[in-house]
């Protein structure tokens, strides 16, 4: 007859609790170093990622909530346009802050600081034509005079992104810029913009002037080329699909991108503070080890009279192993729950102190507390084998 | 008297130092029958212990063969041997062997653990057993709060908690002065009064004269006193 599995588990939980805590000091110097060993590994982890989440915080404030909406290709490659209309509806979603548009700049415009420039020196720069608006969407600063509105929107009046004026030499407004045999008055120059690039490198015409100073490319100019959406910091995947749909309502492709793609980046980050994390847990995980296993050895031939006599009680050699093992991983599970405590407050406490978001990942604490457990039973499986191998006579000589 | 043990031909020998083997316990021959009580007497060295821990199946002979209740001990294999110590054997040790971290009930309870009974049912028979052996009073005490005289008591109950066949003890008295001796032995008697036979290893001449049968061993060489 066997005994029932229940009171099995209850008999070697307890007598390896026992064993266990029967001195309390030694117990805790045993569990000590798994305690480190786990606290290093949450804690450091714990603080790589709240560091992730700061930098995360800044990614966001850089641009990561900036989607720029394009024309979408069929399935034939051939481009379809954006409706006029997808300003309005994108505008109205409700995560979205501000929109800004831009048309599709006239075909082969080149850019020169004047007439006496050769045709051939071309500078790379690009035109873009712009609705009123635009460039507050891209969170564009005037370093110098002001922007394209509705009072001078129908004027040969230009803006230059930071780069365009300095490849133009152009460094104040109020200077002329030729523009396919057209002179227009520079009326603002851009500070960098890192959130949208191609700004910087491009001369920003108004949408009225551009399609009545070009009648014959009127309706190729009024197809919108980009549309800057700012939308509030969230979850930019089912973002983008909200834009998407409501930038074609029938259903037509489109393009919707981060304008910068800064997701990598914030992937590649800290990844080697929670691989250090990682490894320091190991390295202090296994010294742990080795101290339980050495505790277990010594508690072992301590405690030669107490095998004797379980055996003389009828313990089989298995019942003593199983003890013995039961007990070095309990040691451990007792030093692996202080050790999550202890890294966590620690991950918390530094997160407060440098006013970080905390984030600490609280599915991977019963892994790392699984982990200490199994380097118990490791730890203790040697000295519970010398336990069990033990003849009952040799053990109750031994006291 | 049926018999409950039985030796024939029993040798024990040892590994001496040189490699030699070492003949502990020459060829023994004898029969422990059903109830019946034990003294074994000798000096030091001759043989006591060796002989109680293959009655007590803890040793293997190294020839003849032991039977307990018709049965072939070295035939039985570790984990029959381990059962039938657990349910029908029980041992007192000279040094009590109590486990010093845990009370006299849960000393008394390690009597139970390795047979098939529920933790419920061995506390219940704990606490009769340390009821049985004048402890009812001190069962949540531990060891260290014990007298020696308690102590072994506490591993008195811990064999009587079986209700064994028999019950071996080795030198039971040996670590107590002669009044607490004399009443531990009379605790185990008045235990084998309940049908348990009875083994007592003691060197004390008073302490064997008490028992019906004795044997005397020296060198190896078990002698009946009668």
């Amino acid at each position: 007859m066997r005994k029932p599995f229940v009171t099995r588990l209850a008999d070697l939980l307890h007598t390896a609790w026992i064993g266990a805590t029967g001195r309390v000091s030694r117990t805790i110097l045993a569990s000590l170093g798994i305690a480190l060993g786990v606290a290093a590994y949450v804690a450091l982890s714990g603080i790589a990622a709240s560091n992730q989440a700061a930098l995360l915080a800044q990614l966001d404030a850089l641009g990561a909530n900036l989607q720029v909406v394009a024309p979408g290709q069929d399935a034939t490659g051939q481009s379809v346009p954006l409706p006029a209309y997808a300003p309005d509806t994108i505008a109205r979603q409700p995560d979205v802050e501000q929109v800004g548009v831009f048309l599709t700049p006239p075909k082969d415009a080149q850019v020169f600081k004047n007439e006496l420039v050769p045709k051939t020196n071309g500078n790379a720069l690009a035109v873009s034509v712009m609705k009123p608006g635009a460039l507050q969407a891209v969170d564009a600063t005037f370093g110098q005079g002001h922007g394209i509105n509705t009072h001078n929107e129908s004027l040969p009046v230009a803006v230059l992104g930071s780069e365009a004026a300095y490849r133009l030499g152009v460094n104040q407004p109020g200077d002329r810029i030729l523009i396919d045999n057209e002179w227009y008055g520079v009326i603002g120059i851009l500070e960098a913009t890192p959130q949208a690039q191609s700004i910087n490198s491009s001369v920003i015409i108004g949408a009225k002037w551009a399609i009545n100073h070009y009648p014959d490319q009127k309706e190729s100019i009024q197809q919108i080329s980009q549309i800057y959406v700012r939308t509030k910091p969230g979850n930019a995947e089912s973002l983008r699909r909200i834009i998407a749909h409501a930038a074609n309502l029938s259903g037509g492709n489109v393009s919707v991108a981060a304008s910068a793609n800064l997701s990598q980046a914030r992937n590649a980050t800290n990844d080697s503070l929670t691989t250090l994390g990682l490894m320091i847990g190991a390295i202090a995980l296994a010294v742990g080890g080795m101290s339980i296993a050495n505790m277990m050895i010594v508690t072992v031939m301590e405690r030669r009279g107490e095998i004797g006599l379980r055996r003389a009680l009828g313990a089989t050699p298995g019942n003593i192993r199983m003890q013995f093992v039961t007990e070095a991983a309990l040691l451990s599970a007792i030093g692996g729950l202080a050790g999550v405590v202890i890294g966590a407050a620690t991950a918390i406490s530094v997160a407060v102190n440098a006013s970080q978001p905390l984030t600490l990942d609280w599915t991977g604490l019963p892994a790392a507390w699984g982990a200490a457990v199994l380097v118990g039973i490791i730890a203790g499986f040697y000295p519970a084998s010398r336990a069990a191998r033990l003849t009952p006579t040799e053990a109750l000589r031994g006291e | 008297m049926t018999a409950l043990l039985m030796l024939d031909g029993v040798t024990k020998a040892f590994t001496g130092r040189d490699g030699s083997p070492l003949e502990i316990l020459h060829s023994t021959t004898l029969t422990i029958g059903h109830g019946e009580r034990v003294a074994i007497v000798g000096p030091s060295g001759s043989g006591k212990s060796t002989l109680l821990s293959l009655l007590g199946t803890l040793d293997m002979p190294t020839s003849g063969t032991l039977s307990y209740d018709g049965s072939d001990v070295a035939a039985m294999g570790e984990k029959r041997r381990s059962e039938l110590r657990a349910a029908r054997i029980g041992f007192v040790f000279q040094q009590f062997h109590l486990i010093a971290t845990v009370s006299a009930l849960e000393n008394v309870m390690t009597g139970l653990q390795y047979t098939t009974l529920p933790r419920g049912a061995r506390r219940e028979r704990a606490t009769e057993a340390l009821e049985q052996v004048g402890l009812g009073e001190r069962i949540f005490h531990k060891p260290s709060q014990l007298s020696g005289g308690e102590q072994q008591r506490v591993a008195i109950a811990r064999a009587l908690v079986k209700q064994p066949d028999i019950i071996f003890a080795d030198e039971p008295t040996g670590a107590l002065d002669t009044d607490t001796g004399h009443a531990i032995i009379e605790l185990l008697m008045g235990a084998a009064d309940q049908g348990a036979s009875l083994v007592v290893v003691t060197h004390d001449p008073s302490i064997a004269a008490r028992f019906p049968r004795r044997l005397h061993i020296q060198d190896g060489v078990v002698t009946e006193l009668g």
